[in-house]
């Protein structure tokens, strides 16, 4: 019985050691892609009521680009969206929809884009994993 | 001995002095111009809050909005990765694009025109923010204006 446990311990170590290894070939037979060195950003897309003139667009870009953690910002008053791209080590969504409120001095809420049909092929695996397996990889890379 | 010596070291520097000249002469590549992945990835990052903000671009990017509203930044993420690869090796950069081919990636979108062009108009205002120089500019759009085919009526 013990003989028994010891050898199916053993087997399975081996099995995982041997998964292991394979696993960390696989990481490193391509260097990993200059994406995996760029900082994670974050979205947040805010729609505000009552802009519509281009002046108010230009001072909303001027202003969100002007805070902290903001790496890129876009207020279209076609759409009366305010798009903000962000790291989100330094700021949130709600700060930034507290800032844009503060900065229009109109109502601001969360985009809805509910209700459109999507388009194009769908994955049916979601792509957190695939992200999450990615970066287990590229974390095992040494090149 | 002496003589040989000073003869060799001669034709050493000679040598490199000449390997030096040929790397000087070399032209830059597009990516090395643009100012590499740190200025790639501000482009991008400025060109999808203009994607985000276009009301043309609603329909096809309804999945990825959508998500980004409910607080899930996967589909963005990927996108971004995708355009940073796309853009860093279409201009000579060193990195490799390794998502799907752009006919698969856009098949049964059915990209109009108008919703192609409203994407490059996106890519330029980016490209502006940035002041790229318009030589820098017209190469990269050249490149990626060549994907049109693939993209539009998928």
């Amino acid at each position: 019985m013990k003989k028994t446990l010891l050898t199916t311990i053993k087997v399975t170590g081996y099995s995982l050691a041997g998964l292991f290894s394979a696993f960390v070939v696989y990481a490193n037979l391509e260097p990993a892609p200059m994406h995996a060195y760029v900082k994670p950003i974050s979205m947040t897309i805010l729609k505000v009521d009552g802009f519509t003139s281009e002046n108010q667009a230009a001072d909303i870009r001027t202003q969100v680009n002007k805070a902290t953690g903001v790496t890129a910002c876009s207020a279209n008053p076609a759409s009366q969206l305010v798009s903000i791209t962000f790291d989100p080590d330094q700021t949130s969504a709600d700060n930034l929809s507290k800032f844009v409120g503060n900065l229009t001095q109109q109502p601001v809420q969360n985009a809805s884009f509910e209700g459109i049909e999507p388009s194009g092929p769908q994955c049916p695996v979601p792509l957190s994993y695939i992200l999450a397996f990615e970066q287990v990889k590229y974390a095992f890379s040494f090149r | 001995m002496k003589k040989t010596f000073f003869i060799l070291s001669a034709a050493l520097v000679v040598l490199m002095s000449s390997c030096k000249k040929e790397e000087e002469a070399a032209p830059k590549s597009l990516y090395d111009r643009l100012g590499g992945v740190s200025a790639i990835s501000a482009v991008v990052d400025q060109f999808i809050t203009n994607v985000a903000a276009d009301p043309n671009m609603v329909r096809t990017f309804t999945p990825l909005l959508t998500e980004v509203g409910k607080g899930n930044t996967a589909r963005l993420t990927a996108l971004r990765n995708n355009l940073i690869d796309q853009i860093g090796e279409a201009s000579g950069g060193p990195q490799k694009y390794t998502g799907k081919d752009m006919v698969t990636a856009h098949k049964g979108m059915k990209i109009t025109d108008t919703e192609f062009n409203s994407l490059v108009a996106d890519l330029v205002a980016a490209l502006d923010k940035f002041s790229v120089p318009t030589t820098e500019k017209n190469e990269l759009l050249g490149v990626l204006g060549g994907l049109k085919g693939m993209i539009v009526n998928q």
